[in-house]
């Protein structure tokens, strides 16, 4: 096994385009007294289908990758050993490389905004989606017992220490269905579009009916506390009135789904709302057949995610000192393409993490290896970082909540990688 | 009363029906709605249907309850000639695969989400649409991607509706052989040059044996070797049809579940492996318990999982069969409340129950809705079909955006969708209100919701007072929203 959490390069910063928010140097992070650190707003991106993290953060050092990856591996950067192919990953540490739909992300690498952990996933082998989400999601790998998600826990301890925060839009999901992570006693507001987040119709009318309405989901059922909670989502946004935004600093969101969840993140968050979490999916990641290599259906895809999350990084500016960005999904891609031009169920996999509070530039993890017995069954990355280590850390460090045992049940954390500096 | 209802529905009331919920394992998520529950009658009819319709009612009331079912469970006896010639307006929902491949994408998908629209609220084969809305997300195919945008139409035709009420293993075998499945799960390019899993897992573990079956790793590459060569005709007239390709098979002996496939068998190990799966224990519990959770609860009882999986066991497959069963349990008949109206339920049921008139461009109407509230058919991304748990989509958006149709329905505000919302002259705001409950919801209401629904119309004249048309014009509208966006229209 080689460790990799030292980097072997480092890429002269003058050579590119900091953003504006570039944090070690427009901030101090000079700790503050006791009591006045600020939890940092999570939001969590699920890529669902299991991403293939091999052909995101790529082991261009790995010479295994190659010979697992005949027509879909990325080229090494420009200057490795048989690099100078066309359109080739752009190298992080020397060993590892994004893949070059990323680049919209590689300022932040270099501004020690963004790390990545690799060959990180679930103790749980399965190769189910649905149980491997399932267990990703309730952030209990291996266990059916308990149905709420790892999400809704830490919303649940963090009352319970004394936290104030009562606003529906406290936890946000974004889509049509409640993401499992965020299922529990405490509400949650699921959102597809702030702008109509509201009763259709004529403006006086509709408060009218709006009160009618209310009356009828008055009773103390399953059904009247979704209504309450309904109706409580749309009364503090039409308060917030947050609909008059233009993201800032230049940001361009993607007009894609991410893109535009992403965009609303900001403004909610801008809002003054309370947001504290906001969940996120992105589908189409399950890429059996035709997963294509720098361009395709897995750049597509990627391109989509750099383009979203620098966007929405950009328009944050100064205030992702109080952002984390993390990203997952429910487990990795096969090491050896299929016949099919894709990947199918693997195990370990790569996760980003993203904002002014973490130790960035770096990617993180002790990589296992690609050679044959360095393999978990049946020829996948083995994981070596259990995601909740991940997650515990910044749950512990920039959500402030150290109640560990109740958002991980029967989880040791091991120690942490230190991926984040504890919250100032 | 409903003749021949078991004593268990007969003997409904608010009271017992929190009892049947808790006894039917539901949990503290749902199950005990507070409201009175509806008439057996209306109750059947909701849950065989799409949501009530007065002639539904008089032919379920005619019929009792033991007949209705049966009626419903013999589609082919049941004349839907005027829902026929309506279908008439989509041509490409009898194409053959070529032909559809020639047309626009956008017009084949969009032409089979309407039809899908069109028939669920006007079919009178109510329980066969149902039941083919369990298969397509039971077979799951993505309509909105690579070929799929054409061969869904096939796969709808000639795997879901031909087998919806028909043998298990008839069903699984045309699903795998079904071009629209073939280049969903990517088995089109399985080839024993480097077999591809994907068809082989979700085949077992969401269509038949289920998660726990008792299929390994090696389970998986062994079955997906097994479909190697089960492919698309890509040229030629019999394009977009099914294609055996020995030349890409893997024909050499296979094991699966410890069972031997032989060599040398072709096209024969991948119909050996089938036929395992589907005589299998663990399908049997698998499909029978989806079915019971489509039909009865989000949490039915083992002993009538077990009862059903044991139909499936004993006849083969026989899907009218288990559904005999499920429907004649007593479970099922206590089941009032259980289960949420999903969108698609929700809009189906609310066109129904005002017997809207669709125009121009209302199936389009629908289809917008649907895709706002997160349902329009064929339009789920990953393999396990859109969910059908109530915690699944009941959240804030899932109640504003159902909300929101009630509010555009009421007001006549959908395109291409109208109802008729004439009323007598004179009428009183209670008069209206229970005119409106009754046609809409057709089951008894808590008297303070009642209470409710009067305020609103009579806006504070005296309720029993006539109202003067324009107030009646006022406040019809909200009236409509109202019950449909209630408590009561929200369940099936």
């Amino acid at each position: 096994m080689r460790p990799f959490d030292r980097r072997s390069f480092l890429k002269a910063l003058g050579a590119l385009s900091l953003p504006a928010w570039f944090p070690r140097l427009a901030f101090s992070t000079a700790p503050d007294g006791p009591g006045s650190a600020q939890r940092d707003l999570l939001v969590c991106v699920f890529q669902r289908g299991a991403a293939d993290g091999l052909n995101t953060i790529v082991p261009v050092g790995d010479s295994a990758y190659y010979a697992n990856r005949p027509t879909i591996g990325i080229a090494e950067p420009a200057g490795g050993g048989s690099g100078g192919g066309t359109n080739p990953a752009i190298d992080l540490d020397g060993f590892f490389a994004l893949h070059p739909a990323l680049a919209p992300l590689k300022p932040f690498y270099d501004g020690k905004a963004l790390a990545a952990v690799h060959a990180t996933g679930s103790p749980d082998p399965t190769h189910s989606h649905f149980q491997a989400m399932d267990y990703m999601e309730r952030g209990t790998p291996g266990s059916q017992t308990i149905s709420t998600g790892w999400i809704n826990r830490h919303l649940q301890a963090a009352a319970a220490a004394g936290d104030g925060n009562v606003s529906p839009f406290r936890a946000v999901g974004f889509g049509t269905l409640l993401q499992a992570s965020l299922r529990g006693p405490v509400p949650a507001t699921a959102l597809q579009s702030i702008a109509d987040f509201h009763l259709r119709g004529n403006a006086g009318a509709v408060q009218t009916f709006q009160a009618s309405l209310a009356s009828l989901y008055a009773d103390t059922t399953w059904l009247d506390a979704q209504g309450v909670e309904t109706f409580n989502a749309i009364s503090a946004l039409a308060a917030a009135n947050p609909l008059a935004y233009l993201p800032r600093n230049g940001a361009q969101y993607p007009d894609t789904d991410f893109g535009l969840a992403l965009r609303q993140v900001a403004q909610l968050s801008r809002a003054g709302l309370g947001l504290e979490i906001a969940c996120l999916d992105v589908g189409g990641w399950d890429t059996h057949h035709a997963e294509g290599g720098a361009t395709g259906q897995l750049a597509t895809l990627l391109g989509d995610l750099a383009a979203g999350l620098a966007a929405f990084a950009t328009d944050m500016g100064g205030q992702m000192q109080h952002v984390v960005v993390v990203t997952m999904s429910e487990f990795g891609r096969r090491v050896l393409e299929n016949a099919s031009g894709g990947t199918d169920h693997g195990h370990g996999n790569s996760m980003l993490v993203l904002g002014g509070g973490v130790n960035g530039g770096k990617v993180y993890g002790t990589w296992p290896g690609l050679a044959p017995d360095q393999l978990s069954s049946p020829g996948d990355l083995q994981v070596t970082t259990d995601f909740r280590t991940v997650l515990a850390e910044i749950v512990d460090r920039r959500l402030l909540n150290s109640n560990l045992a109740a958002v991980f049940p029967g989880f040791q954390a091991p120690a942490y990688l230190g991926i984040v500096q504890p919250a100032g | 009363m409903l003749e021949g209802a078991p004593a268990s529905a007969r003997g409904l009331t608010r009271r017992n029906l929190f009892t049947s919920g808790a006894s039917a394992g539901a949990g503290a998520a749902a199950g005990s709605s507070g409201l009175p529950a509806p008439d057996p009658t209306v109750y059947l009819v909701n849950r065989l249907t799409f949501g009530q319709q007065a002639a539904d009612l008089a032919r379920a009331a005619r019929l009792g309850w033991d007949g209705f079912i049966a009626e419903q469970l013999e589609p082919e006896q049941i004349d839907d000639s005027a829902l026929d010639a309506a279908l008439g307006a989509f041509p490409t929902l009898s194409m053959r695969p070529s032909r559809l491949l020639a047309m626009d994408k956008k017009t084949v998908s969009e032409a089979l989400a309407q039809a899908t629209i069109l028939r669920a609220i006007y079919s009178q084969r109510q329980l066969l649409e149902l039941m083919v809305d369990f298969w397509t997300n039971h077979f799951n195919v993505f309509g909105h991607e690579k070929l799929d945008f054409w061969l869904k139409t096939v796969d709808d035709r000639e795997v879901i509706r031909a087998h919806a009420l028909g043998n298990f293993g008839d069903l699984l075998r045309a699903s795998a052989a079904s071009p629209a499945m073939l280049s969903y799960l990517d088995n089109a390019s399985n080839t024993k040059r480097g077999p591809n899993e994907n068809y082989a897992r979700e085949m077992m573990e969401l269509h038949t044996l289920g998660l726990n079956g008792g299929q390994t790793q090696q389970d998986v590459e062994e079955v997906a070797r097994c479909f190697t060569g089960w492919t698309i005709q890509t040229t030629g007239p019999e394009r977009g049809t099914f294609r055996y390709n020995p030349d890409t098979h893997d024909d050499s002996a296979h094991v699966f579940l410890g069972q031997g496939i032989p060599a040398g068998r072709g096209m024969g190990q991948g119909l050996q492996v089938l036929a395992i799966c589907a005589g299998h224990p663990a399908t049997a519990a698998h499909v029978a318990g989806k079915l019971c959770v489509r039909f009865v609860s989000d949490n039915p009882s083992p002993a009538l999982v077990a009862a059903a999986a044991a139909t499936f066991s004993a006849t083969g497959g026989d899907i009218r069969q288990v559904m005999r069963t499920i429907l004649g349990s007593a479970d099922f008949a206590a089941a009032a409340d259980l289960k949420l109206r999903r969108p698609f339920e929700a809009a189906v049921a609310a066109v129904r129950a005002l017997d809207a008139q669709l125009g121009d461009g209302g199936l389009a109407s629908l289809a917008g809705a649907l895709r706002l509230m997160g349902q329009l058919p064929f339009n789920w991304q990953p393999p396990n079909g859109y969910p059908d748990s109530n915690a699944a989509w009941a959240n804030t958006n899932g109640m504003l955006s159902r909300w929101n149709l009630g509010l555009a329905l009421g007001a006549n505000a959908l395109a291409g969708v109208s109802a008729d919302f004439t009323v007598a002259p004179g009428a009183s705001a209670a008069q209206l209100a229970d005119q409106f409950a009754a046609r809409l919801l057709a089951r008894p209401l808590l008297a303070a919701d009642r209470g409710q629904l009067i305020a609103w119309v009579a806006a504070g004249r005296p309720p029993q007072a006539p109202l003067p048309a324009a107030q009646v014009r006022a406040k019809l509208p909200g009236l409509i929203a109202l019950i449909l966006d209630s408590p009561y229209f929200q369940w099936r």
